[in-house]
């Protein structure tokens, strides 16, 4: 199915914001999570990312500023929405000073920002 | 009367020496030479768990393994997950070395390829934290639900929700409709199969014996797990129900730790 670049983009931070929330919740209870031993596979949510990054230009160098902005800036923004919804209920030990530094990590990963 | 000899090299012929001083194997006696990883082969006995029908050929290779395996280091093979299904569609064969120490076994699981030529996802777990992870983790009992391994295992563990364990899973299976058009049928059958186990996890059902397929078809309707495995379910079949369980699970969820924090 061919998708418009917008379209991508917001598939592309919808998946990144879950794999950040994934991250943090993971820290969250890792001590418990006895699936890192025996899971295998990448996140799903990553793997997708990966795949509509692929199909953003250009590909293999950093997306425009106006573009990094615009995806850094909303990918936190769920990410901050589906954390405040668990800490509102209770959730202790969720760490939102993790959220900039895990959502900037998954965006120079995917190269969709430059080196700094 | 077995005895256990080497084969050493002669000059016209090979032989196999053995004591004087022995009991049977009278001179002139027949004897049946074998090699001795057969012997231990065939004295590995199989437990199938939940496991209706295997082919013999994967019976062969579990034997192998479990042989390979435990000639290397003590304890039980557990084999489970996708190899076990009818037919030849895996990927991998996932297997459990039930010891006292953890994490993947890169290197026996290397040798353990080379042997079989096959791709093997081989995880060393204590028994206290297998027995932890059927308590915990909903993806975890329903693969340990089928299995065959060279012991009988009692998995007498009592369900034990932690909902932010639960939460932390929930979440793979998040964005299922908004990817549905980019995910290959394996993807997609992975998240519902999640979601389908945290469902019946939660609500304390037992697991279909039949395995994963029998709860993806209890959970939506008949014939979805073929489908969505052969990728030719379309969005608007699932969508609705995928959309209720998820929801329920999660509002299910977040009551679970808001119940959680106002004990603490």
């Amino acid at each position: 199915m061919v998708h418009n670049r917008n379209k991508l983009i917001s598939l592309l931070i919808g998946n990144l914001a879950n794999a950040v929330i994934h991250k943090i919740l993971e820290q969250a209870v890792q001590e418990e999570n006895l699936r890192q031993h025996y899971d295998k596979e990448k996140l799903t949510s990553l793997t997708l990312a990966i795949k509509y990054r692929e199909e953003i230009n250009p590909v293999n160098a950093p997306l425009p500023e106006a573009d990094v902005s615009m995806i850094a800036a909303q990918t936190s923004k769920k990410v901050d929405a589906e954390l405040k919804k668990r800490i509102a209920r209770g959730y202790d030990s969720l760490n939102l000073g993790l959220v900039e530094p895990a959502v900037n990590q998954m965006l120079k990963g995917l190269v969709i920002k430059g080196d700094d | 009367m077995e005895l256990i000899a080497r084969v050493s090299t002669g000059s016209r012929m090979d032989q196999i020496y053995i004591a004087k001083q022995r009991d049977g194997f009278p001179i002139g006696s027949y004897v049946l030479i074998k090699p001795l990883e057969t012997v231990a082969k065939e004295n590995i006995k199989l437990f199938p768990h939940n496991i209706a029908q295997v082919e013999p050929v994967k019976l062969y290779i579990i034997k192998s393994l479990a042989q390979s395996i435990k000639s290397r280091h003590e304890g039980e093979v557990i084999v489970f997950g996708s190899f076990l299904n009818p037919g030849f569609r895996f990927n991998d064969v996932d297997v459990i070395l039930l010891s006292s120490t953890e994490g993947a076994y890169g290197t026996i699981g290397k040798k353990l390829e080379e042997e079989t030529g096959l791709k093997i996802h081989l995880t060393m777990l204590s028994e206290p934290s297998l027995l932890k992870g059927i308590a915990t983790d909903p993806l975890f009992a329903l693969l340990m639900n089928n299995h065959i391994a060279t012991k009988r295992m009692m998995f007498d563990a009592k369900r034990d929700l932690n909902f932010k364990l639960l939460d932390l899973h929930l979440q793979k299976s998040k964005m299922f409709i908004e990817n549905f058009e980019m995910m290959a049928g394996s993807e997609k059958l992975k998240m519902v199969r999640n979601l389908a186990a945290i469902e019946y996890f939660m609500k304390g059902k037992k697991f279909p014996k039949q395995g994963t397929d029998a709860l993806i078809d209890h959970t939506f309707s008949k014939g979805t797990a073929l489908r969505l495995r052969d990728n030719t379910l379309l969005k608007e079949e699932i969508k609705k129900r995928y959309r209720q369980v998820f929801d329920s699970a999660q509002k299910e969820i977040l009551k679970g730790i808001s119940d959680g924090a106002q004990q603490k």
